[in-house]
This record gives structure tokens, sequence and C-alpha cells, in this order.
């Protein structure tokens, strides 16, 4: 009985740490959808292209896996802003057709490209292979620090956010673009902003896949899916919701990994988006998407 | 007669109460303005009638038969028709598909577009037309329904003159013919010309209405304009 | 908003100067209905024979093509009316209504599917079997339909990705295994030959092509355009926009259905990793109706034909260089030619603007 209850609470736990992961991703997406009303299709490949930022940074400078964020972030961060000011701006406040298939072709065009640069072979990045017990409970050491770094990272976008000018900027544009921009906001800036904050975030999410997992060129279709769930769940656009979904889907899989298999477990993410649209169209968190004047 | 009637209706979105407690009524065949300064709810308003929204609470009646948590479409299929604020035409259709696919009564399209003005245009996609000419089209489209009562958002704000007479005449023709009309309007003196009726809305409450003269000089209303 | 023509903008002043109060009475039209000049934007006579003209002499060629053609080449041309038939299935709803079905493979792998067990499972004939594969693949549609088609176009494209990716996993499921062959997957043999295989496609392509015409030529194929255009103008203007995607929706995945059912016919292997291709299956279609024009009849066959045709060239190379391609003319597409060739002409005045074209 005391068994049972302690590998209970040893997948919860091992779940939660790596729904860390799936909320930072979904927090780009949603940060992005937020600003600029548009699906980023390739976010995976944002995250693919950060785990492959990072794996070399870790390659060829033997950095610790987790400093290597410091190059995959900004890099990430200067990709997203380089594709909004060239591509997607000029999508902005067209019809979703155009936004999806826009980046629908830029995420097959990264995928691709990374599959022709870096080879198909997965790769991963060793770190902190031994485990730490707790009462009983075995977690892996790395997770907690990819947990850790991912709340850090959270926090920062929340100050970044409340604290700064041009995060309140972005949240103005978020709620009425209109206004802001009658306000003096440059929306522009802000959208390209937005886009570069989403896709950093997708990076940091990627430097940890080659630690908890194993990075190949096709690596973002797996994850887009999941984030996909779990914007879906916390209501496109909300923050709050992207980051609590994100942690409870990565429980939800992780438990029916356990007590089924990984391919139900797979299936739940979808179960989640059918019946999220069923029962509550707008998202369990978030108020999603009113229909606007 | 009555044509609609709000009872009580409320609506909140967030912590925001957008219309609370609205009563009122539509007289038929009358041009009735809807004032109030912005964020008065009169759009919200619109939608909840229009059933783009649905009321927290409350009932809508029109000709005497609730509507409330009606689909648009069915609404529309009653004799309710409204426009947006922005023209929402369909932009790659031409002005003629515009209107086929409200109904294909094809005189009625001919009437109606020579009526506007827009007949020569006929062929032309909606997206071709100026902004006037699209608020022109927005007003005829919604006549295809052959609605009883018609509510517009603002039908004759931000055009030109020449452009913005020839939509009011076009609105008085209609009414003359039987329609009624609930209209949201800023400009006072287009109220003052064209209505036979004004409600005055402020933070979602009726707060006055009456004849367009008594609500001009109305002490809430004016306050509601002009603070104080 | 482009100011591409002159004559309208002019119309300000004329509707000004038209004098006051114009006679008409609207409620009561006073001119019969016969009477009534309508624009009808269906093609003058002469263009009508053109254009049928010009197709069944496109027909007569394809018909005709596996006389001259070799094994290799009867392969390739099937592939290409298989591209047609997908890009077409696509367009039927998505070019449509402007909701984009990310989940297009699951429609193509279902129907796929379906003609596998039907044949192997249950003994079918193979047009039995291929007109199940279309119905179980319409059934699939109408009951996600009810439940995805009620929210707006963003939500949708996830929820039709995720389902086409539901449907990859579900079929490598264990206890779906005695039917499908779970990952290891599954080959059947319908005794067609490579050559009635290519018919049969060709009869499909036309098939979809006609009913596509019809379509488009009709109110129905109008509203469904309002939908793109804009939803919620075309539910306040009384069109039970819900329905009618609805409506579209099975059709579209009907015909995927029936193109899908073919493909397994001449793969005749099917495995869940070869099948549900998103990148590919999904992909490829899109792209092809976006290039020839969105909510067209003949957008999508000229998409196909000219990209299924370069892609030949390109693929015989390396798969992952035809997807990096087709990637970057989507990206091309949609920031350069948002509206396809066929509109793109139409806009013009190169090409008469009716909507059967």
């Amino acid at each position: 009985m005391m068994d049972e209850l302690q590998v209970f609470v040893e997948f919860a736990l091992r779940g939660l740490l790596i729904g860390a992961l799936y909320s930072l991703m979904a927090l780009g997406l949603s940060l992005i959808f937020g600003v600029m009303r548009v699906i980023n299709v390739a976010h995976g490949e944002f995250l693919m292209i950060g785990g492959y930022v990072a794996y070399f940074a870790w390659a060829w400078t033997q950095l610790s896996p987790l400093a290597t964020l410091l190059i995959s972030v900004p890099a990430l961060f200067a990709l997203g802003v380089a594709l909004e000011r060239f591509l997607v701006e000029r999508v902005v406040g067209k019809p979703e057709l155009a936004s999806l298939m826009l980046t629908f072709g830029i995420s097959i065009t990264l995928w691709n490209l990374a599959h022709a640069l870096f080879s198909p072979d997965p790769r991963s990045v060793p770190y902190l292979y031994e485990p730490l017990e707790l009462l009983g409970i075995y977690i892996s050491k790395a997770s907690l620090m990819i947990f850790a770094a991912s709340l850090g990272l959270a926090a920062l976008l929340v100050l970044f956010l409340k604290g700064t000018r041009w995060g309140k900027a972005i949240r103005a544009v978020a709620q009425n673009p209109e206004v802001a921009q009658a306000c003096g906001i440059d929306t522009r800036r802000v959208r390209m902003l937005a886009f570069g904050l989403g896709a950093g975030l997708a990076g940091a999410a990627g430097t940890f896949v080659p630690i908890q997992f194993s990075l190949f060129p096709g690596v973002g279709h797996e994850f887009i899916l999941k984030a996909f769930a779990v914007v879906v769940l916390g209501g496109l656009g909300s923050l709050g919701g992207a980051f609590t979904s994100g942690l409870l889907l990565g429980v939800v899989e992780s438990l029916i990994t356990f007590y089924a298999n990984a391919h139900v477990a797979y299936l739940t993410f979808y179960a989640t988006i059918v019946g999220v649209l069923l029962l509550r169209p707008a998202g369990l968190f978030g108020t999603g998407l009113v229909e606007e004047d | 007669m009555a044509i609609l009637e709000l009872l009580e209706v409320s609506k909140r979105f967030g912590g925001l109460q957008a219309v609370n407690r609205c009563s009122f009524a539509v007289e038929e065949r009358t041009i009735t303005g809807l004032i109030g300064p912005n964020g008065a709810g009169k759009s919200t308003l619109f939608n909840l009638i229009s059933g783009v929204l649905r009321p927290d609470r409350g009932r809508i009646l029109f000709q005497g038969e609730e509507i409330q948590g009606l689909k648009p479409h069915q609404i529309a299929r009653r004799g309710l028709g409204r426009t947006f604020q922005l023209s929402r035409i369909f932009p790659k259709l031409t002005l003629w598909e515009n209107l086929m696919v409200v109904t294909e009564d094809a005189p009625r399209a001919r009437a109606l577009l020579e009526l506007a003005g827009l007949w020569p245009l006929r062929d032309h996609y909606a997206y071709e037309l100026s902004f006037g000419q699209q608020k022109l089209l927005d007003l005829i489209r919604v006549m295809m329904l052959e609605p009883r009562l018609v509510l517009l958002d603002e039908p004759a704000a931000g055009i030109n003159p020449t452009m913005r007479n020839r939509i009011l005449e076009v609105i008085q023709l209609l009414n003359a013919q039987g329609t009624t009309f609930l209209i949201i309007e800023h400009d006072m003196d287009v109220i003052m010309e064209h209505c036979h009726w004004v409600i005055a809305l402020n933070f979602g409450e009726v707060i006055a209405q009456g004849p367009p003269e008594a609500v001009r000089t109305d002490e809430e209303v004016l306050r509601a304009y002009f603070g104080g | 908003m482009a100011a591409t023509t002159e004559g309208p903008r002019n119309g300000d002043e004329r509707g000004g100067g038209h004098g006051r109060a114009p006679s008409t009475s609207v409620p009561t039209p006073t001119v019969a209905a016969s009477e009534v000049a309508v624009p009808r934007r269906v093609a003058r006579p002469w263009a009508r024979a053109l254009g049928a003209l010009g197709l069944g002499l496109v027909l007569l060629i394809a018909l005709a093509l596996p006389r001259f053609a070799t094994d290799y080449h009867l392969a390739f041309l099937f592939m290409v009316l298989f591209w047609t038939a997908a890009a077409q299935s696509w367009n039927l709803f998505s070019g449509f209504t402007g909701y984009v079905n990310f989940g297009f493979v699951g429609f193509l792998g279902l129907g796929a599917y379906a003609m596998a067990v039907l044949v192997e499972r249950a003994g079918f004939h193979w047009l039995l079997a291929l007109l199940g594969a279309g119905g179980v693949t319409a059934l699939f549609a109408g009951l996600i339909g009810l439940a995805v088609l009620r929210v707006r176009g963003a939500y949708f494209a996830i929820a039709m990705l995720g389902l086409a990716e539901g449907l990859r996993v579900f079929m490598a499921l264990d206890w779906v295994e005695p039917l499908t062959g779970g990952g290891v997957g599954l080959s059947l043999t319908t005794g067609l030959t490579l050559k009635q295989q290519y018919y049969a496609m060709l009869a499909v392509v036309v098939l979809i092509a006609g009913v596509t015409y019809k379509i488009a030529t009709s109110r129905f194929g109008l509203r469904l355009l309002t939908i793109r255009e804009d939803e919620l103008a075309a539910s306040v203007m009384g069109i039970p926009t819900t329905a009618y995607k609805w409506v579209a929706f099975v059709v579209s995945a009907f015909f995927s259905g029936l193109t899908g059912g073919l493909y397994a016919a001449f793969t005749t292997f099917l495995a869940p990793g070869t099948v549900f291709v998103t990148a590919y299956y999904t992909l490829t279609p899109i792209v092809m109706a976006a290039f020839g024009g969105l909510g067209t009849v003949t957008g999508p066959i000229l998409g196909a034909l000219s990209l299924a045709t370069l892609a030949e060239l390109i693929w015989a190379r390396f798969l992952f260089f035809h997807l990096l391609i087709f990637g970057v003319v989507l990206v091309f597409i949609v920031l350069f030619l948002p509206q396809g060739v066929i509109p793109w002409l139409q806009e013009r005045r190169w090409l008469p603007r009716v909507r059967g074209l």
C-alpha cells in the first residue's frame, strides 16, 4: 500500500518536473498569440533549433549544460525577431489562414534545413545522471535543475511583463492593439519583441531537450502537439493558464504512461484538445477568445 | 406597439458590468437613437440583441417572442438585422453576390442597388468600393433579409458629408416604407434630425429616454457626456 | 485594401448626384423577376464552350496517356492524380471556408486503412471497399465535426492537427492490432493493375472536379465563401454557418477517403509511421491548392499538376530537400501570391471573374 502511494507520488512528481518544459513552450505560444493573434506552428522548430544551439555550445565550449541557456535564449530571441520582422509581420491582422500557412511553411523549412545540416542522428547531453533519493522517492537531479530553471524563467517573464515599460506595452497591445497604438505604443516593435520572447522561451525549453530526452530534427513535431494541447487547455493567450496546464498535463502524462503505456499517454493530449473544445471552447483557465465587435 | 423589448438585460465581462439591468422598448416604424459616451455598452447591447453574445440574465422580446439564447442566424431569419461599426461586407465577393448570399431575390437586390446608386458597380468586388460605398452596401445588404427591425452601429460615421447624407436619406426612405431602425449615433445633429425617440445609456444602464429634444437637455445625459 | 481599379472610386460622386428620393419602392419591387438583368458570374456561352473544349482535350489526353507510358511513368502519373485529388479534397472544405484542415493526413490515412481493412479482413470487392473507405472517413468527419466545427479557426487547426496525430497513435495500439496490424502495419492486394488504378484515380479526380464546380457555382458555395470572408457577418446575415461548414467538411472527408483508399491500393502496404506523415501528406495538398487558388475549381488541379511535376524532378534525388523546397514555396505563396494563380489572374481581369473557374 505504502509502495503504491510512493510510486504514484514518484511518477506524479516526475510528470510535474517534465511539465515545466511544456509550460515554458506553451508560455511562448500563448504570448505570441495574445499579442499577434498568430498561432505559431513553427514553435516546435524553435524548440528544436534552441536545442541544437545549446548542444553545440555545450559540445564546443564544455560549458555547463544549464549555462548554455545564456547562448540559446538570446540566439532564439534574435531568430524570432528576424522572422517576425521579415515574414510574420506581413500576415498580422490578416485571416488566420495566412498566418497558419506561413508558420507551417516556416516550420517545414526549418525542420528540413536542420535535417540537412545536423543529420537525423539523435544527440543528447549527459548531465547530472545520478538520481536524488528523498523518502524513498527517486528523482533525477537534472529534472530538478530543469524544473527550477523553468520556474525561474517564467518568473523573469512575469517580472518583465509587470515591471518594465516594454512589458507593460506588451500587455497593453495584447489587450487592445488599437487603444495601445493610440496611446503612442509602437505596436510593430512590441510584436517583434513578443515574437522574440516567445521564440526565446521555446529556445530555453529546447535547451533542456538534449539533457532530458534526445534531440533530432523532427523533435519539434511531438512537442508542438503537446504544447497545443496545453494552450487549448489553458486558453489561448492566457499565460497563467498555459503555465498551470503545462504542469497538469505533465503529471497526467507521466501517470498514464506508468499505469497504461506511452501510446495511451500520448493519446491523452489529443483527447484533451477535443474534450476541452467540446466542453469549454475557451479553455479551462482563460477567458479565451470572446468574439470581438 | 413595441417591436423590440428588453427586460432587465445584464451582461458582465470579467470584472466589468457592461450592461446592467437594461430595460427599454423600441416602437414599431420608428427610428430610435441609442446614445451614450464611449464604453456605455451600446455595442454590447447590439451584440446581445443580435445573438452574437448571450445575456447573463434578462429577457429580449422581438415581436413578442423571446429571442435571447437564439443563434445569430436564427435571429436574423426572424427579421432582425444588424450592421457593425466597421462594415463587414464580404470583400472578395461582388456587390451582387454580397446581396445574393442573403437571399436569392433578384428584383429586390436590383431595387436596393439602384436605391443606393450602386447598380452600375454590381459586378465589382466589394473591396474595390470606397469606404462610404461599403457602408451603403452594408446597409442594403441587411435589407435583403426583409427585416422588420434593423440595428445600425454608427451608419454614417467617418465618411464624407455627401455620402453621409445619402445614407441617411436611404434610411429615412426605408423607414417610410415600414422598417424600424435602432441606431447608435454620436452626431447629435443626426439624432435631432432623424430620430423619433432617443435612449441614452451610461455605464450599461438606461439613464434617460424620450423625444430627442427632451433627452438632449436632460441633466443626467449632459452629465454623462460632459462630466461634473 | 488595394485600389486596383479606377472606376468604382468615382461612385461617391455618382451616388451623390443621383437625385433625392429614388422612386423604387424596395419591399414591393415593381420589376418582374424575369426582366431583371442579373449578373450571375457565370461564363458567357462562347467562354463556356471554350472551357468545355479545353476540358475535353485534357481529359482525352489523360485517358490516352497510359497507352504510351511505361510502368515507371504510369506510377508517376498516378501520383500526380493522387495529389490532384488530395488538393481538391482539401480545397473543397478549407479553400472555401478558410478553416485550415491541418489534420488532412488523418482523412487520407483513415481512408487508406479502411480500404485495406475492408479488402483484407472483410474480403470486400475493391470498389465496395473504396466506397466504404469514403463512407468511413465521412462518418468520422461527421462525428468529430460536431465538436471541432463549433470553435474558431485557430482552435480548429490545432484540433485537426491533434486528431491526425491521435489517429496515427491509435492505429498502432495493441487492441486494434487484429484489424490494423498495429505498429507493424498491414499489406493488401486488390488485384487491380496499375493501369486500372490510374483510371480509378482519374475518375475520382473528375468526380471531385464536378462536385466542386457544382458547389462553386451554387448559392451553397457562395455562402461557404462568406464564412471564409467574415463568419460573424455571415451569421448575422442569417446563414447557419456551422451547418454549412459541417456539410462541406463531410463531403471533403468523403473524397479524401476515396483518395486515401486508392492510395492504399497503389502502395499495397500501410503502417502508421509511413501513412500518417503530417509534414508530407498535409503540407503538399495545402501548398498545391494555395498555389492554384483557394476556393476555386481549377486552382487545386493546376497547382497539383505543376507542383507534382516539379516535385518529381526534385524528389527523385532527396526527400527532405523536396520538403524543404515545399516549405519555402508555401512561405512565398502566403507572402507574394496569397490568393493563388487563378484568382490573381481574375483580379487583373486576365481571366473572367466567373465562379466556376
